[in-house]
């Protein structure tokens, strides 16, 4: 092979083709829908609508990065935000602010995620049947065992004004009013803090080595087992952080709010340049391809896409994202 | 060894086997005597209400109704539910109290399929069988509903209307695309639109999807507002509707110039009430309803006829509709700033 230069290093990158097809498609709605697009009022609408997807998206990346499978995470963030949501309720925390519920949240989550990372990394089970199975029993439990309710006017004044925090306004040009969501500043943060650890950690360089080869990880000295069961347990922890977001920004605890996110999320990630196969994907790649998604959900009525026709719609974008992203793929390795 | 075992296992399954047949057995004790007569000779009827659960807000507020009626009317009602929303364990009441010379047995069902033996077997013994929110059922005598598709629908309409002024662009919002009884309404209330209000207009997207989610209502809302400058009423229908909009009709600044409406739990929206945002929600007393169940078996132990336009003695049931086994009213209420506190639901 030749000396490349930097632009066919650059076009060699899924994350390059996905961020083209981000373009053409804001390109394209903003011509659509006549500049609607644009309006400050929509545009901080979308932004807001990707943080939720945007954190779980996190979660799913370093799974699918470590070569794992996780249908849990959805389930795991609703189950963990309610229980957290209805233990605040009942005990009087966060009644000023969000930290008690946060807090709870991601522990509850990580508890979660270390029963997943047992299973996967201690008893070497296949980790899409524990997730599938273990998605169902965490939804059992809080809807059976703690029987969790939905939880809206009663919901903590902390975690409902944490929802409700307000960086700027904007108004569009008819004098509509919108608030750009403080909690997008949590989101990018979130996102730079996962970048970090996964390009420059010792962590992130073992789940790459693990999602390429696990008996060659395991011979270059990592202890694949104990990474493992971290790995699931952060992916828990990060899952409950999202899942309480979401009840914070919904201003509702729902124990099935997130149900199904994952078909969603995972296709995202996977468009976003992660691979089934494990060793790819960067946040870069899963925060554009969320973007993308956020964006064509968020403006399909704007172009005048009939709410029958969504589905349809949702389902090509990212068929034709997944095209892009694996011949992309496949002309790298001809 | 195996022995200790065995024993252990036995015990733990007599154990459970009285911790099941606890609910059952409390029943029991309440097993009425002969049957009583009133001073004028009049007999009264022994009556059982079988709930889908109790300790539950919903059912909480049915049981005080219910027991305000046995106190206006001196007749006593039985009132019994599992504690969890379980049909194995609602039918296992059921059993119960119909093996105790009960006449009336009026219900609720959690399972309306898995509860149809039962209900056979109740009315082999010649008890009278009334139910509500069981309107596919076989074996009952009536099931008494709150109101039809249209009612509804209706109702939805004329209290959006009333406070959009009766004018300006409108769009139906359902939880899901595909769930019959949110279209059935939408659309009840689109055709009571068009045959009342001229100046109201439903705008090009008919009907937008909440997902039975608050979320997804609030960014619907806040993206048709941005394509439809005008608009000015949501005609939801599931009750994650009316919450979602209201969040994005109060952040837009909107408030008291953009509308919105779906049937929804007074305690999910209190604050949206308080605050002006939602002026009502709609809904239905579930108390009136078990009343009118208790009205309707009465009746019918007395020998009275239900038809067509028979009163049921409660607001909203003064004249109802037969359609099968169905006795429909008029009872959509709505819950404004003023009396939400009275439906703790």
């Amino acid at each position: 092979m030749t000396k490349s230069t930097a632009w066919q290093r650059l076009t060699r990158r899924t994350e390059f083709w996905i961020f083209l097809v981000l373009i053409v498609a804001i390109v394209s709605i903003y011509f659509v829908s006549n500049g609607q697009l644009a309006e400050p009022n929509h545009i901080v609408t979308i932004l807001r609508a990707m943080i939720v997807d945007g954190l779980l998206g996190m979660a799913c990346l370093i799974v699918i990065v470590a070569g794992g499978f996780d249908l849990s995470f959805p389930t795991v963030a609703a189950c963990a935000s309610c229980i957290a949501t209805s233990i605040c309720v009942s005990l009087g925390w966060s009644s000023t602010n969000p930290i008690a519920g946060i807090i709870l949240s991601i522990i509850i989550g990580a508890i979660l995620g270390m029963l997943n990372g047992l299973l996967i990394a201690h008893f070497h089970l296949n980790t899409m049947l524990v997730t599938l199975s273990s998605s169902t029993f965490f939804l059992g439990i809080a809807l059976g065992i703690l029987k969790l309710r939905e939880i809206s006017a009663d919901l903590p004044n902390g975690l409902r004004q944490f929802g409700e925090w307000s960086l700027f306004e904007v108004s569009s040009s008819s004098g509509i009013k919108s608030s750009m969501s403080g909690i997008f500043i949590i989101y990018v943060l979130t996102a730079i803090i996962v970048a970090f650890v996964l390009r420059q950690t010792m962590f992130g360089r073992a789940l790459y080595s693990i999602g390429g080869s696990e008996i060659a990880a395991e011979r270059a000295g990592y202890n694949v087992e104990k990474i493992k069961f971290i790995l699931y347990t952060v992916v828990g922890a990060m899952s409950g952080f999202a899942g309480i977001i979401r009840v914070c920004l919904a201003q509702q605890a729902i124990p099935k709010a997130l149900l199904n996110r994952e078909f969603v999320i995972i296709p995202a990630v996977i468009l976003g340049g992660g691979s089934f196969f494990g060793g790819k994907g960067t946040v870069f790649g899963t925060v554009t391809a969320i973007a993308l998604i956020t964006l064509v959900t968020n403006s399909m009525l704007l172009i005048g896409v009939d709410s029958y026709w969504q589905k349809f719609f949702n389902g090509l974008v990212i068929i034709i994202g997944i095209m892009v992203s694996s011949l992309q793929a496949k002309r790298n390795k001809g | 060894m195996k022995k200790v075992l065995a024993l252990l296992l036995a015990t733990v399954m007599v154990l459970s086997l009285a911790a099941c047949g606890g609910s059952a057995s409390k029943s029991a004790e309440a097993a009425p005597a002969a049957e009583a007569t009133k001073e004028d000779g009049k007999k009264i009827p022994v009556i059982a209400y079988a709930a889908p659960v109790v300790g539950q807000a919903w059912w909480d507020h049915v049981q005080k109704g219910v027991e305000k009626w046995s106190e206006e009317t001196g007749i006593e009602v039985i009132y019994k539910g599992p504690t969890d929303v379980d049909a194995a364990a609602q039918i296992q009441i059921m059993t119960d109290l119909i093996n105790q010379n009960i006449d009336v047995l009026c219900f609720s069902p959690v399972d309306p399929e898995a509860c149809e033996p039962i209900l056979a077997e109740a009315r082999e013994k010649g008890i009278i069988v009334i139910g509500t929110e069981a309107s596919t059922m076989e074996n009952m005598d009536w099931d008494v509903e709150a109101f039809d598709n249209d009612g509804i629908g209706g109702f939805l309409m004329k209290t959006l209307a009333e406070q959009m002024g009766e004018e300006g662009e409108y769009v139906t919002m359902v939880g899901d695309l595909t769930n019959e009884s949110n279209n059935n309404w939408a659309d009840s209330a689109v055709r009571y639109q068009e045959s009342n209000y001229p100046n109201m207009k439903l705008i090009d997207d008919k009907r937008v999807a909440s997902n039975f989610d608050a979320e997804k209502a609030y960014s619907v809302v806040k993206e048709l507002k941005q394509k439809y400058p005008d608009l000015k009423g949501i005609l939801g229908t599931s009750s994650f509707d009316a919450p979602g909009a209201a969040r994005a009709i109060k952040e837009m600044g909107l408030t008291g110039e953009m509308f919105a409406i779906s049937v929804a739990m007074p305690s999910e929206t209190s604050n949206y009430l308080e605050d002006g945002t939602l002026k009502s929600i709609a809904l239905w007393d579930p108390a009136l309803s078990a009343r009118c169940q208790l009205n309707a078996a009465v009746k019918m132990f007395n020998g009275e006829e239900i038809k067509d336009g028979t009163d049921l003695g409660e607001e909203g049931y003064h004249s109802i509709i037969i359609n099968g086994k169905v006795l429909t009213g008029d009872a959509a209420i709505a819950i404004t700033k003023d009396n939400y506190k009275d439906y703790n639901l």
